[in-house]
């Protein structure tokens, strides 16, 4: 069972940063709130996302074995049950559109598992979203095991207005760190941009030299995704891929990208 | 050539922009006879060198290949080998119609200028210095080839199957009856004149609830390269016809259409196409074009303008200083 209400506002901000990478995927429903981790059609980006119970309004989840009959009496276990979860295959472009139709008022869902359907009602509209069969979507991916030798962070607008202002220019982008400088880079065949901030300009850096090459089309899609962050943390390293950190629903959720890098062969 | 089943495929059309970074393996065969046949001047005569020696071919292959190279596009030529006994005689009749065209065009050019672009395209024929040639420039070009050993279709399937290619470049359709998960048409073509698509093996099975193996029966009912099929019978019928029955053993066994001529093979030809004869074990390699020989091979030996063709190696190396893009599998 669950049933929740949230501001259609934060709602679509969180599904706005999934659909920058995937528009469909597996979404786990648990007591402590959402999570989705997917990667995109071409396997080179992707999104983990986290929303915890307290960014709604109100939140109602028990999992399915939490019905007395339905729990088998099995071996006694000395651990602690952990919650257990229910998944569903979402359509998150779909949600999207809905909850752009909605406006701003606060959105209930509620879902029939049995039904595989959603419920969405915003004021005195209702709309029904027919789930995904889940076993129809891409499996999971592991979580991944990375080590970023340096962390930058930056004020989303900034690092926003360098994307907007690369893409008239070419198709990929440089990130890299150069002593105490971080800088963004973009050459075509006519231009050249580069922004370089140093460290007292930035939240956070660590010094090293460093320096990857990353597509401009998916850093675009993920610079949309984090329009309501106010700061994203980025983490490096040398022909690495990148990471990039915000938070949304006012703190109460967190996206994670990852993004595979443009390695020059040879 | 190839079979009947067009009516009942669902196309979809892309943006060449999909293909960047994409690995497409190229009926070789097809495409140069589509270069052959639309590469011409206006009263149907194709491009030749000083010495006499066509080259249509050479002229679709540095130019037009450049432009789709250009865009990330990177391409596996497939050469047909020895065809199987079944086609021998679809080719027989193909190289009569041939002779006819080849007649007829003499005749039009005469008589009747503005038919005989239309014959000379029918007398197109893929033989072997066209494939020699095609090979020793792409060679240059740095694409590799891959010599099936029948059907270049087939092998082409198995490839995409495989993974090691994305999509299949065919004209006909018979690439997804060998298998191939997704195949494009028209690529090669000139732009203006066609839209580019792609048809989607998976799509095709949701969408009239067949399985491969029944779109194969249903290719045989209707005619294939291998098969003259069922005088009469159209692709709809056949679908129907295969839905109804589930495959042919049983259509034949519930109704009279055995006595009919035009399938006694079918099932030769169905193994055919489910298990055709490929190469497994084929190693894909690319390398930079070698820009000297090229220019050698195509200017001084077959007249091309050397301007033109510098033009087109700029292309292709523009594409080459493209840097790869990753996937995020390898971190996770």
């Amino acid at each position: 069972m669950f049933e929740a209400k949230i501001d259609a506002n934060i709602l679509k901000g969180c599904i706005e940063s999934i659909t920058a990478i995937v528009d469909e995927g597996k979404l786990r429903i648990a007591e402590d709130g959402l999570k989705l981790r997917a990667v995109d059609p071409a396997n080179v980006a992707m999104v983990s996302f986290e929303l915890q119970s307290d960014a709604f309004d109100d939140f109602r989840f028990v999992p399915k074995g939490a019905e007395p009959e339905a729990v088998p009496e099995a071996e006694p276990t000395t651990e602690p049950q952990v919650s257990e979860a229910t998944e569903i295959g979402m359509d998150f472009r779909k949600l999207l559109d809905i909850l752009g139709i909605g406006g701003r008022e606060e959105v209930e869902l509620e879902l029939d598992e049995h039904a595989q359907k959603l419920f969405t009602r915003m004021g005195s509209l209702a709309y029904t979203i027919s789930l995904l069969d889940s076993s129809s979507l891409r499996k999971e991916p592991k979580v991944p095991e990375l080590e970023f030798p340096a962390q930058v962070i930056i004020e989303t607008e900034e690092f926003r207005r360098t994307i907007r202002a690369a893409e008239k220019i070419g198709d990929h982008i440089a990130l890299g760190i150069d002593g105490e400088l971080f800088y963004m880079e973009a050459e075509g065949e006519m231009d050249k941009l580069r922004l370089g901030l140093r460290k007292e300009q930035l939240i956070h850096l660590t010094p090293g030299t460093l320096h990857s090459l990353y597509s401009l089309d998916y850093i675009t899609a993920m610079s949309k995704g984090m329009a309501h962050a106010e700061n994203i943390t980025l983490n490096l390293g040398k022909d690495y891929p990148l990471q990039m950190e915000f938070e949304v629903a006012e703190g109460k959720g967190k996206v994670t990208y990852l993004l595979a890098p443009r390695i020059e062969s040879e | 050539m190839g079979s009947k089943i067009g009516e009942i495929l669902e196309p979809k059309e892309i943006s060449l922009d999909v293909l960047s970074g994409k690995i497409v393996a190229v009926d070789a065969s097809i495409t140069l006879y589509q270069f052959l046949s639309t590469i011409r001047q206006p009263d149907g005569t194709p491009l030749k060198d000083s010495s006499g020696r066509t080259t249509s071919h050479l002229s679709g292959l540095i130019y037009r290949t450049a432009t789709l190279m250009e865009k990330g596009i990177k391409f596996v030529f497939v050469f047909d080998g020895k065809p199987t006994e079944l086609k021998a005689k679809e080719l027989k009749n193909r190289s009569e119609r041939r002779a006819q065209a080849m007649r007829k065009w003499e005749e039009a050019r005469v008589l009747f200028p503005e038919e005989a672009f239309k014959y000379a395209q029918a007398s197109s024929k893929v033989d072997k210095p066209i494939v020699e040639g095609a090979k020793t420039l792409l060679a240059y070009l740095g694409i590799p080839c891959l010599q099936a050993p029948s059907e270049g279709e087939a092998q082409a399937a198995y490839m995409a199957q495989k993974g090691d290619v994305e999509f299949v470049s065919s004209q006909d359709y018979d690439s997804l009856l060998f298998g191939a998960p997704a195949m494009i048409r028209n690529l090669t073509a000139p732009r203006k004149k066609t839209k580019l698509e792609v048809i989607e093996l998976k799509r095709l099975e949701e969408k009239h609830e067949i399985t491969r193996e029944q779109l194969v029966d249903i290719a045989i009912l209707v005619g294939s390269d291998f098969n003259p099929g069922i005088k009469g019978i159209g692709v709809k019928t056949a679908l129907k016809l295969i839905k109804k029955h589930h495959d042919i053993e049983k259509l034949m066994a519930q109704s009279d259409i055995g006595k009919k001529k035009g399938i006694e093979d079918y099932a030769l030809v169905r193994d055919i196409f489910l298990h055709p004869d490929v190469n497994r074990s084929y190693e894909l390699k690319w390398a930079n074009p070698d820009e000297g020989k090229v220019k050698e091979f195509l200017c001084e030996e077959h007249d091309f303008s050397e301007e033109r063709v510098s033009k087109a190696l700029e292309k292709l190396s523009r594409s080459k200083h493209d840097v790869p893009q990753q996937k995020i599998g390898q971190w996770l």
